[in-house]
């Protein structure tokens, strides 16, 4: 920050000097032996870098400090204030004014803006704001607000052509933010953080191309694009992908394609409620290799389109080389398991809501499987199921460990875990961790006696009852 | 020079009282301006240094924070909790005064850390108080009438929300 350096160029002048007096040092010659000038030539950044209303506030303090606050880097503005104003009007302008001026008279450059929005403006204000705070070229944006918001062109193709932004935060409450991505190609040469929560894109172009050459992480929540045909991500350096759509918003036009062109994905996370309606495709299929994937889906309801269930597959087929995979509500492809892939290189498999009959035909597909984990095993004819179940190279080799969660002690559930125990040849652990709903120490006992009676494999398999914690990773 | 390692070396301190402070030379490198002063007479330093603008109870503070805080880094990993606890009363020992004489000393010594640390103490402490008491705290002269305070205040009337009155 300037002033900061200003003044320790100042202290090592003296110290070069090798003189302890303050020749040097106009500003400590001004006021000879007033020992509070000394303090505060040294302070201005600890005040300074406070909130921005503290930082303007310091220009009151005396005549040299009126233009301290306008070296600050950071600006964080939040009208939360004004909502509970007592005069709504003169607040509104007030703010209004707080803004223009902190975006007027602050530095060229700027590392931070934050904007948080709880009452009503003026689009035309909002939209000044954010164009002013991007023309300062911030290294992160965040805006939250519960009203709407639409940007202008010239914000939108600002924010779109930013080379110096590294995060970008866009959190929305209650309502849209509709932002028109501009028709050329869209090129953010610094960011690295990309947050979007209930964001409307639309764009003229039906088959829009976004470079992000340093993004490494995109996390969105009920984003939806209109228009569009295809969206493509060139995001080289992308190792993490986090997609949550809450709601179906099937009813939007037409289906939407999701392109990453990544080369080393590390995680991807995809948690849709809204029945897939846009696809998401990994432009390189080796680019998930040894990543981890987790899939969660609304639990089955008879009825659902198929285009879920194609949506479903083709998701999974990207992922076949995945090391780990978390996957709920798999139901959805209980008619398709055996059209999914084979997961050569899966070693940790999660599962939640799950039919045993989906299970056992899914350990076939999982050969060098080592940890599974199940919660909620459901299962009608288990008997005959598991009388003529094919035993999954997985269980005969590889698999290590086995976690049944949210376990009543159901007959299905000890004849799944008898099965395990039995086939299991290098089976180290089975673990049983009961249902929350379950907290007599009794019931922990029960089961513990019931497993004991079941014959194992490898007798060193240790078994294992556990109370549930209720606030577990799903 | 060489073969004597840099761990065992000790630096004596001299403060304005007179008070003569052994301290390792390790420590002495988080003390910046006196490791140039080492570095500058070629390592050849065996008098006390003189450190003219610092008084002993600043300086007994300086290496007390110092010699805890490498104890902290070089030890086990549940340290940052012992370290934050130990820097909560490390600042609450002080009075205003107090810790704005020991700013003045750490600046001085150019110990970065520590103070990065105390300018933070002193922003939660000035958080929120009226500006009278921000003037008072840093001795600051208030040259405005109080026309142009009043102006001056009006201009800026968002910032002054919710501040304590003066």
């Amino acid at each position: 920050m300037e002033s900061a350096n200003h003044f320790e160029r100042k202290l090592s002048q003296i110290m070069d000097s090798g003189s302890s007096t303050h020749e040097n040092d106009p500003v400590k010659r001004q006021k000879e032996n007033n020992e509070g000038e000394d303090r505060i030539s040294k302070l201005p950044d600890c005040i300074i870098s406070r909130t921005t209303k503290e930082a303007v506030r310091t220009s009151v303090l005396s005549k040299e400090w009126i233009n301290n606050w306008r070296s600050i880097t950071s600006l964080h503005l939040d009208d939360i204030d004004m909502v509970y104003g007592r005069t709504k009007h003169i607040e509104h302008e007030c703010f209004e004014r707080f803004m223009y001026r902190s975006l007027l008279l602050t530095n060229s450059r700027l590392d931070n803006f934050s904007l948080s929005i709880h009452d009503h403006h003026d689009m035309f204000n909002l939209n000044e704001w954010i164009y002013g705070a991007l023309r300062k070229f911030p290294k992160k944006l965040c805006i939250k607000s519960q009203r709407k918001l639409s940007f202008a062109f010239s914000t939108a193709h600002s924010l779109f052509t930013s080379q110096s932004l590294q995060e970008l935060e866009i959190y929305m409450s209650y309502c849209y933010a509709n932002i028109t991505v501009p028709r050329s190609r869209v090129h953010l040469g610094q960011l690295k953080f990309l947050t979007l929560h209930e964001v409307k894109f639309s764009c003229s172009d039906k088959d829009p191309e976004l470079s992000l050459p340093l993004l490494q992480k995109i996390k969105t929540v009920n984003c939806i694009w209109l228009g569009v045909r295809c969206v493509t991500f060139n995001v080289p350096l992308l190792e993490t992908i986090d997609i949550t759509q809450h709601t179906n918003s099937s009813w939007l036009e037409g289906n939407c394609k999701i392109k990453f062109r990544a080369l080393h994905l590390k995680e991807f996370c995809l948690c849709d409620y809204g029945y897939l309606s846009s696809y998401l495709t990994m432009i390189d299929p080796s680019s998930a290799q040894n990543a981890s994937a987790t899939l969660i889906l609304p639990p089955y309801e008879r009825g659902v389109s198929s285009t879920v269930e194609h949506g479903a597959l083709e998701l999974l087929k990207q992922f076949s080389q995945v090391r780990y995979l978390k996957f709920g509500g798999p139901d959805v492809l209980a008619q398709e398991v055996i059209l999914l892939p084979e997961f050569g290189m899966l070693r940790h498999l999660e599962l939640d809501s799950v039919t045993g009959e989906f299970l056992l035909a899914l350990l076939l597909k999982t050969p060098i499987l080592n940890t599974l984990v199940v919660e909620r095993l459901k299962s009608e004819y288990y008997k005959a199921l598991l009388k003529s179940a094919v035993v999954p190279d997985c269980l005969r080799h590889t698999l290590q460990v086995v976690n049944f969660r949210d376990v009543c002690g159901d007959k299905h559930e000890l004849h799944f875990a008898k099965f395990f125990m039995e086939k299991g040849s290098v089976l180290k652990r089975m673990s049983f961790s009961l249902s929350h709903l379950f907290v007599k120490s009794e019931a922990i006992e029960e089961l513990e006696q019931k497993l004991s009676g079941l014959k194992k494999c490898l007798t060193s398999t240790i078994v294992e009852v556990l109370k549930e914690d209720y606030y577990n990773s799903w | 020079m060489s073969g004597i390692s840099d761990t065992e070396r000790m630096i004596t301190l001299k403060t304005v009282e007179g008070t003569l402070f052994d301290v390792k030379s390790s420590i002495a490198k988080d003390l910046k301006t006196v490791q140039a002063f080492i570095d500058d007479s070629d390592d050849d330093v065996t008098s006390p240094i003189p450190l003219p603008n610092v008084f002993t109870r600043e300086l007994s503070r300086i290496l007390d924070y110092l010699n805890n805080h490498h104890r902290f880094r070089s030890g086990i990993e549940k340290a940052d909790e012992e370290m934050a606890r130990y820097d909560a009363e490390f600042a609450k020992s002080m009075s205003h005064e107090e810790l704005k004489a020991l700013i003045l000393a750490a600046n001085y010594l150019n110990v970065k850390d520590l103070l990065e640390f105390l300018n933070q103490t002193v922003a939660d402490v000035i958080q929120n108080k009226s500006v009278e008491f921000v003037r008072n705290f840093f001795g600051i002269e208030n040259d405005y009438t109080p026309e142009e305070e009043e102006k001056l205040r009006n201009e800026n009337e968002w910032a002054f929300n919710g501040v304590e009155q003066d």
